[in-house]
Parts: C-alpha cells; sequence; structure tokens
C-alpha cells in the first residue's frame, strides 16, 4: 500500500491587508482537484517561526516536518534587514491518502526588517485560528531589544527556543529563565538535544551507590556550538549532585552537544564520550570496572525536535 | 569492603532516576524467542523490536536468542532477520539491525530437550556478563500452541521462569489461549505452574493498536460523553470486525475454529469490555483489568433453547466479489463439503449492570464481507418529543469509533437544510487520525513488546479475562452444536444474512460501513 502523497501549491504573493482574501484563493486552488477527491481541512495548531533569512530554508524544513504530525496554519517570519514590509507569501500543503485529500499546512511567509517587528502582532492576531493552541518558535539569537520576543511569545501558549544560537549564554539563559519564573511555558531545544546525555548519566548513576552529600566534581569538555547546552547541563548536575561543575571549551567549535562529562564521586567515575554518533558510558567503582555501554547520541535533525517540542505540551 | 554497587539494588534513590521514568526507559533484558524461525519472529517481532531501537527505547544492555529446532547458526539467523526488518520493517529500521546485529543470537534445541534449557541458561549468563543484560529475561513463546506445555514446563525445572532480587523474568504468550474453558484453564494452569501471574503477559495485538487505546481516552479523558455512555441514552452498541478476504490455504486451520474462536472471543471480546466498562480508579494494569473483567461477568451465558434467536451464523457463498469470481467457503482448499463451521457470526449480548441493562451490545464478524473494516458505533436513542418533519423519527445520533482503517471517531446528527422549509439531514463530523496527528504509527507489537519489557500489563489479557470470554463463547459453540439450524448463507461481497437484521429488533439496523 502507497503511503500519503503530499502536494504544494505554487507561491502566491499578497499585500498584508489581503492575506485573508489570498487564503481563501489558496483554498481555491487546492479544490481545483483533478481527482475527484473530497477535501478536508483539518488544522490543530498555529505556528509562528520567527528565523534570520539565512535560515529560511531550514525553518521551511521544519515546518514541513511539523505538519506531519500537527497540520498546521504557519506564519513563518523572516528577519531581513533589506526587506520591504508589507508583503507576504502564502502557500498550502494537501496529503492525499485514499480517497481523501486533507489540507494540511497553510503557510504565510514574511520577511521584514527587525523595525518592523512591532506590526507583527496586530498582523497575525486576526489571521490565528480560532480554539487552537499557538506555539512559537524563536530560532535565531536572544534579541535586543527583547521587546521583539515578548511580543510574539504574548500570542502564544508555549514557545520553542535553541539556546544553541545565543550570543551570550549566560546572560541570555538567564533572561529565559526570568520569562519562565514569570510563568511563560518554555522549551529549549538545545535541553532536548541532551536527552540522551542525561538518560546516559542516569543509566551510570543505575550501577553505582551515590549518597546525597557526597563530595562531587563534574567536568564538560565543549566546543562553542554548545556553550549553552554545557551550561544547561552543568546547571542540572550542580542542582542534582550539589556538585563542583567546571568546564573544558577545548571541544569541536561546531558541535551542537557536549564532547566529554567526566564525574567523580565517593571513589566512582563515571566517563561519558562522543565518538561518531554514539554516547560511550563507561562506569568504574572501587571493585568493579563495568563493560561500557553506549546510547544513541542523537535523535533526529532540530526539526525533529522542534515538532518533539510541540507535541510535549 | 562493603558492596558499593547498583543503587537501584540497594533501595538508594538514582540523583537521576527521573530521566529513566520520563523516557519510559527498559531495564536491561534479553528476550528469548521460542520458534524463533517462523514467520511471526521476521515478520512481526524483530521489525518491531529495531521499531523501538530506532525510537531509542531499547536499554543498552539488551539481546535477543532465537531458540529453536532447526539447525540454523547465527549468522544464518541474523541473515533471516536483516531480510525481515527489511521488508517489514519500519523506514531506517535496517541500519538499526545491522548497528545491534551482534546481539541477535540463535540456539538449537528441541523444545522438549531438557539439556537444551540448561544450555540456554548458561549462554543467558554468559551473555549477562558480555552484554550488561543484568539477568532480566523475557521469554516469547511464539510456537504452536502444542509445544507451550514443553517450553513451560522446562523453564521451570531449569529455574529459568524464577525471579530472583530485582532480576525479572516474564512469559508472552500468543493466542489462540485454548479453543474453550476446559482447554484454556489447562493452559492457564500449566503457565501458573512456571510463572506468578503478574509474570504472564497474553498477546491479544488489538489491545496494541493506537485506536483500540483511544477508547479509553475518548471516553476518560473527556467530559462530554461519560454521562451519555449508559442505557438512558444509549439505544446499542454494533461493534464489527470485518474482513473483505476469505479463508484462503487457512482452510483447514478455520474449519476447527470459525470465526466465533478466532475473532469474537479475542479481538471482539477485549473491544466490547474497553467500550463497556466503568472507569478504572487508575490506569494501571489491575485496575483495568479488574473492571474489563466485571464486565465479562455481567454477561451471561445463553441456554441453547436461546441460541437461534440471539445469534446468527452463516457461511459466505460463491459470488463474483471485486471483479472476480470468488470460492464459497466449503469450495475452499481444506473445507468439508459438509462443513458447518460459521465464516460469519453476529451476536446480540445483554450486559447485566447498572449501566447497561436494556441496551443491547450486538457484535459481528465475517469473512467475505465488502470491506475489511473494525469499528464500534454507539447508537443514541431519540428525542424524547420529535418536533421536525411531522413528527417522524429521525435517523438516530452516531458515535462511531473507526479502529480500522481511516482510523478517527465521527459523529452523526442531524443538521437543518438551508432554504425556507424545515428539514433535517443527517451530516457528519470527522476526526481522522492520519490528518490530526499524521506521521508514522507504531506497529502494536512495538508497543505490547515495550509494554511486556516494562512489566505493564495493561495491554495483555489476564486468565480470568479469558476464562470468562471463553464461558460466554461455550454457550453459543455448544448452542449451536444442538441447534437444529444449519449455518445461513450470504453471498461473498455482502454484508452478511437477512436473518441477521432481525438479530436487531425493530427500528435498527446494521450499519453498512
Amino acid at each position: 500500500m502507497s503511503g500519503p502523497t503530499l502536494v504544494r501549491t505554487p507561491g502566491q504573493p499578497a499585500e498584508w491587508k489581503r492575506i485573508h482574501e489570498g487564503m481563501r484563493k489558496l483554498w481555491r486552488l487546492c479544490l481545483a482537484d483533478e481527482q475527484g477527491l473530497d477535501v478536508a481541512r483539518s488544522l490543530t495548531i498555529n505556528f509562528l517561526g520567527v528565523a534570520d533569512a539565512a535560515d529560511a530554508a531550514a525553518l521551511r524544513e521544519a515546518t514541513e516536518r511539523l505538519q506531519r504530525r500537527s497540520p498546521c496554519r504557519a506564519f513563518l517570519v523572516l528577519l531581513d534587514e533589506t526587506a520591504t514590509p508589507g508583503q507576504a507569501e502564502l502557500a498550502a500543503v494537501t496529503r492525499s491518502h485514499g480517497s481523501t485529500r486533507d489540507i494540511v499546512l497553510e503557510e504565510i511567509t514574511l520577511r521584514l526588517p527587525t523595525s518592523a517587528f512591532g506590526q507583527l502582532p496586530g498582523l497575525i492576531r486576526p489571521l490565528l485560528m480560532n480554539d487552537l493552541p499557538n506555539h512559537l518558535f524563536w530560532g535565531c539569537a536572544w534579541p535586543s531589544p527583547e521587546a521583539t520576543f515578548d511580543a510574539m511569545a504574548s500570542l502564544c501558549d508555549h514557545v520553542v527556543i535553541d539556546s544553541r544560537r545565543f550570543t551570550q549564554p549566560a546572560i541570555d539563559l538567564k533572561a529565559v529563565a526570568a520569562r519562565r519564573a514569570q510563568g511563560k511555558r518554555l522549551t529549549d531545544l538545545a535541553w532536548l538535544r541532551l536527552r540522551p546525555w542525561r538518560r546516559a548519566l542516569a543509566e551510570g548513576f543505575e550501577r553505582v551507590r551515590w549518597q546525597p552529600g557526597t563530595p562531587t566534581t563534574v567536568m564538560i569538555r565543549h566546543g562553542k556550538q554548545a556553550t549553552a547546552a554545557a551550561q544547561l547541563l552543568g546547571d542540572w548536575l550542580r542542582a542534582r549532585l550539589a556538585a563542583k561543575v567546571q568546564f573544558d571549551t577545548s571541544g569541536d567549535a561546531t558541535a551542537p552537544s557536549p564532547e566529554g562529562v567526566v564525574i567523580n564521586t565517593g571513589g566512582f567515575e563515571i566517563e561519558l564520550a562522543a565518538p561518531r554518533q554514539q554516547i560511550r558510558v563507561h562506569v568504574t567503582t572501587p571493585e568493579h570496572c563495568y563493560l561500557p555501554f553506549s546510547i544513541a547520541n542523537s535523535r533526529g535533525q532540530d526539526a525533529d525536535l522542534l515538532a518533539a517540542a510541540i507535541d510535549m505540551v | 569492603m562493603a558492596d558499593t554497587t547498583a543503587s537501584s539494588a540497594t533501595g538508594l534513590a538514582n540523583p537521576l532516576g527521573d530521566e529513566l521514568r520520563t523516557t519510559r526507559s527498559v531495564k536491561p533484558c534479553v528476550v528469548v524467542i521460542f520458534g524463533a524461525t517462523g514467520d511471526l519472529t521476521k515478520r512481526k517481532l524483530v521489525p518491531s523490536l529495531m521499531g523501538l531501537a530506532k525510537d531509542g527505547l531499547l536499554p543498552p544492555g539488551f539481546a535477543v536468542v532465537g531458540f529453536a529446532r532447526r539447525n540454523w547458526t547465527d549468522e544464518s539467523f541474523r541473515t533471516e532477520l536483516a531480510d525481515g526488518v527489511r521488508q517489514f520493517g519500519r523506514p531506517d529500521t535496517p541500519a538499526h539491525f545491522d548497528a545491534l546485529a551482534d546481539a541477535f543470537t540463535f540456539h538449537q534445541s528441541d523444545f522438549g530437550d531438557r539439556a537444551g534449557y540448561e544450555s540456554l541458561k548458561a549462554k543467558l549468563e554468559q551473555i549477562d556478563r558480555q552484554r550488561g543484560t543484568a539477568g532480566n529475561r523475557i521469554f516469547y513463546l511464539a510456537t504452536p500452541p502444542s509445544s507451550y506445555s514443553a517450553i513451560l514446563q522446562n523453564l521451570a525445572a531449569t529455574g529459568l521462569s524464577k525471579e530472583t532480587g530485582d532480576h525479572f523474568a516474564r512469559v508472552i504468550v500468543e493466542k489462540p489461549f485454548g479453543r474453550d474453558i476446559h482447554t484454556a484453564v489447562a493452559l492457564n494452569d500449566q503457565v501458573r505452574a512456571a510463572f506468578h501471574e503478574r509474570q504472564v503477559f497474553r498477546i491479544d495485538h488489538y489491545l496494541g493498536k493506537e485506536t483500540v487505546q483511544n477508547i479509553l481516552a475518548l471516553r476518560f479523558a473527556n467530559g462530554i460523553f461519560e454521562p451519555l455512555w449508559n442505557e438512558k441514552f444509549v439505544d446499542h452498541v454494533q461493534i464489527t470486525v470485518a474482513e473483505s478476504i476469505g479463508v484462503g490455504s487457512r482452510g483447514g486451520y478455520f474449519e476447527e475454529s470459525g470465526i466465533i474462536r478466532d475473532m469474537i472471543q479475542n479481538h471482539l471480546m477485549q473491544v466490547l469490555t474497553l467500550v463497556a466498562m466503568e472507569p478504572p480508579a487508575a490506569i494501571t494494569a489491575d485496575a483495568v483489568r479488574d473492571e474489563k473483567v466485571k464486565v465479562l461477568h455481567a454477561i451471561r451465558s445463553f441456554k441453547p433453547e436461546e441460541i437461534d434467536e440471539a445469534t446468527v451464523r452463516a457461511q459466505y457463498t460463491r459470488a463474483s466479489f471485486g471483479g472476480e469470481d470468488v470460492k464459497g467457503y466449503r469450495d475452499e482448499e481444506g473445507v468439508p463439503k459438509d462443513s458447518v463451521t460459521e465464516t460469519y457470526a453476529a451476536v446480540r449480548l445483554e450486559i447485566n449492570n447498572w449501566r447497561w441493562a436494556h441496551t443491547p451490545f450486538f457484535l459481528r464478524a465475517g469473512k467475505r464481507l465488502p470491506r475489511r473494516v473494525t469499528e464500534v458505533a454507539i447508537t443514541f436513542k431519540q428525542p424524547p418529543h420529535l418536533l421536525f418533519e411531522g413528527g417522524k423519527p429521525l435517523q438516530p445520533n452516531v458515535l462511531l469509533l473507526r479502529i480500522q482503517p481511516d482510523e478517527g471517531v465521527a459523529l452523526r446528527f442531524g443538521a437543518k437544510v438551508p432554504g425556507p422549509d424545515v428539514r433535517i439531514r443527517d451530516v457528519r463530523m470527522d476526526f481522522r487520525y492520519g490528518t490530526a496527528f499524521g506521521g508514522e504509527t507504531a506497529d502494536a507489537y512495538e508497543r505490547l513488546l515495550l509494554d511486556s519489557m516494562l512489566g505493564d500489563g495493561t495491554l495483555f489479557a489476564r486468565a480470568d479475562e479469558v476464562e470468562e470470554a471463553w464461558r460466554i463463547v461455550d454457550s453459543i459453540v455448544n448452542g449451536w452444536k444442538q441447534s437444529k439450524r444449519r449455518p445461513d448463507e450470504h453471498a461473498a461481497g455482502t454484508w452478511g444474512p437477512e436473518r441477521a437484521d432481525a438479530l436487531l429488533g425493530p427500528g435498527r439496523s446494521w450499519r453498512k460501513p
């Protein structure tokens, strides 16, 4: 049996004030069906994605991946300092399966300079589909001024960030923590990327007898791209183990996750290294040197992590 | 020196342990598959294990031992499994099999040979040392039921079925769980002689389907349905499992079981209990299964003299169906010309409890019906006063739970046709799983294998459930044996014999899904 077929309409330009009409034209385009299939529309979320124009292809790919799990109306906001605000591009994706065809993605792309950001909430709010959860993906550096982020976040029930993109992780993560403390629901892709590391560490602790209060040191080796991730991991271990955490920043600058972790506590050593796509765990106690075990390092691409982040809410 | 290892064994909490719980992590273990050279292993079990590997759900310490009579080697076993994963696995799973191939080994032995189990035990201990599988074992009986007895006796005799410390030993049993209540009780006794009930996982793959589990979610995660889910508002319930294929080359097997043993005793009864049960106190194995068993207890066995009124059985006959001329059941290979085995059965069940008194449940299953479909239709009563169209009865509201294909939920209700008159027409509000959630759905076996590794028996049949279902089904089978009426006939590709309509009573009709 063949799987579903996805068909994307050609992009349709529309002035900002005519986006509603443009969407109706798009639906007619989807209904102009040569195969005599029934067309239904069953969207489950509103998705707002913000990225630098240079990352437009990645954002679009993430949105395409997202609609496979959560059919959505997507607003793709591309930050382009050379763009003139006022024009949108509209497209839709339909999915055919058996005798049915569904509109699974309605995509509204808005290209604008940072200075026009203030117009976005007023533009987007009336276009959000009623009674659906709104998710924001902030796929660029932490903004300055922060009001641009807050304006978009105020439209949404849930915000996904990727602190890997932060330019000053130590400061920017504090700003994120402050918003979380105010009750904003935030998910960090860098934290999700660490899931295999957290699981590997937890599996390591299954093999030792650890007592609270035991002096514990942690060394995390990472490169530049993983600075925020290393900090998140370090904060977590500090909170759980009351550990003294140190960082070795000599790792591969382009790796998105840490490259190694060593924990020494009460005579035990748990050492994690990341050769290729694996995290290899060595556990040594005063009596035993266990055979190492491995855990897959990464589960999918950023687009999959984004879909997982939205699924979790 | 004091033992300083294994925080979980000493009762000291793992300071990072919640990471393992939130990802439904499985403890290291070995899965031993008896009958590993059979189709089930190649088509379902190993592709499903690789689906779990793809989703990162297998534990770091993991191994599979294939146990069978054939003289295979580790290498030929792996080659066969790799082929199975390529043909029947989810996309990308072959790469996971390649990475894990050395975790699969083959153990050649007869199921009745004690020495084979002693050497299996030694092999498992060696795997524990090499792969960190920590003494945890799952024994999967993927053999014909005739081999169960020998396997279970030998597992007990060699101590392999025993749980020590926090090491687990579990057994997974494939249906059929007997062919009547006597054989089911005998099988349960055999299983319990080797394993405690909490170690036993009886697989009915229907319970692993997302849409079957969604019956519980729909009922108990929403406030709007449960107040209506009773005899005050529900007129009747129809549960249908229809197949468009005939018995094909399984004529010999089918002749011995019939549709009632093949479908109704297990799949339909499981779905029925989920639809009719009371809310459990928690979604835990025993809380859910206690409530399911109560439903079966509330269904009374049939007396022989009631059977022709409360059931209909039939066989499909030769007809042109789907553009081809298809055989009738009695013309199929391995089927005697004077067979009275039913290929279609419809049953009216009364659940004698507070919630469902006077609301009949109609169960229907058949081969060579027009479409392959499984669904539950909850048909609601008419409004108390009919205002429209001169007081003429309207089509009843129907809440439809579609289990396969086009998995989803639909609600049928009346709406005003636009225009100057007040005319009511049926419309349908439709939720489809594929549309709302998209993506690939894991095979039912994936879910069930994972749950067995986690020790969660919620989606597995318990001994008392199986026995209660047989009590009801046996009363039907015995009634048919004593009845003078031969099975009715229906042309292949139709929705069953005419007499089945009378079963429903006035004002009701079978759905034609």
